[in-house]
């Protein structure tokens, strides 16, 4: 058994909350193996996002399947998933996911303030994947006084502080410069290369070296799903033909 | 860090808004306290100003026969009383568990005495509890000093020579009263009164009151019971109890209860005036207090919703790392219970200041409003109940926030 399995998920979204909307992801299945990194790739309203959240346990689709780790996340209670949630998964999104009053390390400890965990325990996990992503020395700054990609690192911290299997990033590099995208990539990849899992959503080509697989969504079904990539980057040439065809219909 | 840490920074970190709705709760519940504060003292002036208008509850002797009426009661024959009431019968009155609540306990042993041809009525009488009870009375002269003087009814004073007309020495018995005379000016004329074979002084002439009382002549019980043979016999015994807000029917009963052989009565007809009295001043209070608290209600919910609808990527981000409802909803009723609480301790601090400053223009400067850590305990628990019920709603929404909804808004 995979690690995560999503057997015939589709989703639909309904503008006011009755019926049946359009279909958001059309018969997904997947199945993601422990330590891979997968990109998820495709145009804009594709279903990437939507995949990531129901991935996430999150979002539960309108029909199919999802397991993590042998559990069927949408047959816990909403409370249960909860649960479950902060103790499996990590998420990193794009941009303005931080709160914006409490300091980087509070941030950072966000998932462990309410466990049983004392104070100091908490706080000293937190100064661990602070001092994992290189910001220890700034974890009293409150977000406003870091700059985007400090903020990201932050970010990182809070989803890994909980030691979970697997880490969703919503397009974390998106708002990024390239110098500071690729330091938060390599981040990623130490991750994912100590046995994390990372599942990804990107729009940015460079970002597909890092990935051990790339899926393409094209709305709301996988079109492509290329597990031949390896591990080792450069997996890809951005510029080689081959990513330029994963990443159709998107800029490049 | 706890959720409570979250909460409390979240606070620290939105001053304004805190200061909003605290001062909105401050206000509320600082009219409450004012309003309550003033109706109380206001209560208490009120019950005090009626607890002068004299005796509302009557002790009388266990009788078959009705013959005299006194003070606007039925009092029992005075000759014909089957078991009269004894000076231990008043000790009996003041040990009732409601004793504090009785403002003045006045025995009187009464007799009839015919003088120059006339009958009048000698009242053996507790000088010192009988003026404070009669604060009405006005005494032309001085009030009797020494067990040999005695007052006069008007009527009797003038049909036994003991006045003569146009008279300027005037006192009332009533301490601090400027009232201006009443009635025909006279004077004292000083001349013994001979009761029962003993002369007294007349002190002072009570002015004409349009009652039995203006046929009266009132000496001490002491020598009244010793002339008259009744060494210890009471007739009856008036009592003023303090009724601002007290149960008349349960002192009734207790001093019934104490005196099997009395007949104990309460003047109902004064007691609903004050019950009524009080009553409306209550059912004002409440009415006031209802609507304010009602606008509090309303301003903490619209500014709880607001708060709540800024914060929504806020709560998403805590739903995605795991914060089940019940922890949103932790957070932000902590938020509301620390703004609650400022808002209470605030208001009531300000509600006290405000009813002593209003004292003066309501009540009288001998009622003060006093700080009641009842009223504190009041305070805060109607302002966490307002802060809290105005937020259920708002945060019963906000818990129940789909992440993925809230997200959207990063």
């Amino acid at each position: 058994m995979a690690f995560i399995e999503i057997h015939n998920v589709t989703k639909h979204y309904s503008a006011n909350g009755a019926g049946e909307g359009a279909a958001v992801l059309r018969d997904v299945s997947l199945a993601v193996e422990e330590g891979e990194f997968v990109l998820i790739v495709g145009p804009s309203g594709s279903g990437k996002s939507t995949l990531l959240t129901v991935l996430g346990s999150m979002n539960q689709p309108s029909r199919g399947h999802v397991l993590i780790d042998g559990v069927s996340v949408y047959d816990l209670s909403p409370e249960r998933r909860a649960d479950f949630r902060r103790e499996y998964v990590g998420f990193v999104f794009q941009q303005l996911q931080l709160v914006p009053y409490l300091t980087a390390l509070e941030n950072a400890t966000l998932p462990l303030s309410i466990s049983r965990l004392s104070n100091s325990a908490q706080a000293e996990r937190a100064h661990e994947a602070l001092r994992r992503v290189g910001l220890e020395t700034k974890a009293h700054r409150l977000p406003g006084a870091l700059s985007g990609g400090e903020q990201e690192r932050v970010a990182i911290a809070r989803a890994i502080v909980n030691h979970p299997p697997l880490i969703l990033g919503d397009e974390p590099t998106g708002s990024l410069d390239s110098k500071t995208g690729k330091e938060i990539m390599e981040l990623f990849r130490e991750l994912n290369q100590s046995g994390l899992t990372i599942c990804m959503v990107s729009h940015n080509p460079e970002n597909a070296r890092y990935a051990s697989r790339i899926i393409r969504l094209i709305d709301g079904t996988v079109v492509e799903d290329s597990r031949h990539l390896l591990r080792t980057p450069p997996l890809v040439a951005v510029n080689s033909p081959e990513f330029q065809d994963l990443d159709k219909g998107e800029r490049v | 860090m706890r959720v409570y840490d979250i909460a409390l920074k979240n606070l620290n970190r939105r001053k304004g808004r805190v200061a909003f709705l605290a001062s909105a709760l401050a206000i509320a519940i600082g009219t409450v306290v004012t309003l309550f504060s003033l109706t109380k003292a206001l209560q208490e002036s009120v019950g005090a100003q009626l607890d002068q208008y004299g005796a509302n509850i009557i002790v009388l002797p266990r009788s078959e026969t009705l013959s005299v009426s006194y003070g606007g009661f039925n009092l029992s024959g005075i000759s014909y009383d089957v078991r009269a009431l004894t000076d231990q019968d008043v000790e009996g009155i003041q040990s009732i568990p409601y004793r504090n609540r009785l403002s003045v306990v006045a025995p009187k042993l009464l007799r009839s005495v015919v003088l120059a041809g006339n009958e009048y009525v000698v009242a053996g009488v507790d000088f010192p509890r009988e003026l404070r009870l009669k604060q009405w009375w006005e005494v032309e002269g001085r009030r009797p000093e020494n067990a040999d003087e005695v007052l006069v009814g008007y009527v009797a004073a003038k049909q036994l020579g003991l006045i003569e007309p146009v008279a300027e020495n005037r006192i009332s018995a009533q301490e601090h009263s400027h009232a201006p005379p009443s009635g025909q000016s006279f004077r004292l004329v000083a001349r013994p009164l001979s009761i029962a074979g003993r002369d007294f002084r007349v002190s002072g002439v009570i002015r004409e009151t349009g009652t039995q009382e203006d046929r009266f002549i009132f000496a001490d019980l002491k020598l009244v019971q010793q002339l008259f043979q009744s060494p210890g016999e009471i007739t009856l015994v008036e009592i003023s109890a303090l009724c601002n807000g007290c149960p008349i029917e349960a002192i009734v009963g207790q001093i019934a209860a104490g005196l099997p052989n009395a007949q104990v009565s309460a003047v109902q007809q004064a007691v609903k005036a004050r019950m009524q009295t009080v009553e409306k001043l209550v059912k004002f209070s409440y009415v006031l207090a209802a609507i304010v608290l009602l606008i509090a209600f309303l301003v903490v919910t619209v500014s709880t919703m607001s708060s709540i609808s800024e914060r929504t990527r806020e709560i998403g981000i805590l739903r995605a790392v795991g914060f089940r409802n019940t922890h949103v909803l932790q957070m932000l009723f902590t938020e509301i219970t620390a703004v609650s609480l400022l808002g209470g301790v605030l208001g009531c601090l300000a509600g006290l200041v405000s009813a002593v400053l209003a004292s003066p223009y309501f009540v009288e400067a001998a009622v003060r409003v006093r700080p009641d850590s009842r009223l504190f305990l009041v305070s805060l628990t109607l302002a966490l109940f307002v802060g809290l019920l105005a937020s259920v709603y708002p945060a019963s929404r906000a818990a129940r926030l789909d992440p993925v909804e809230a997200l959207r808004s990063l």
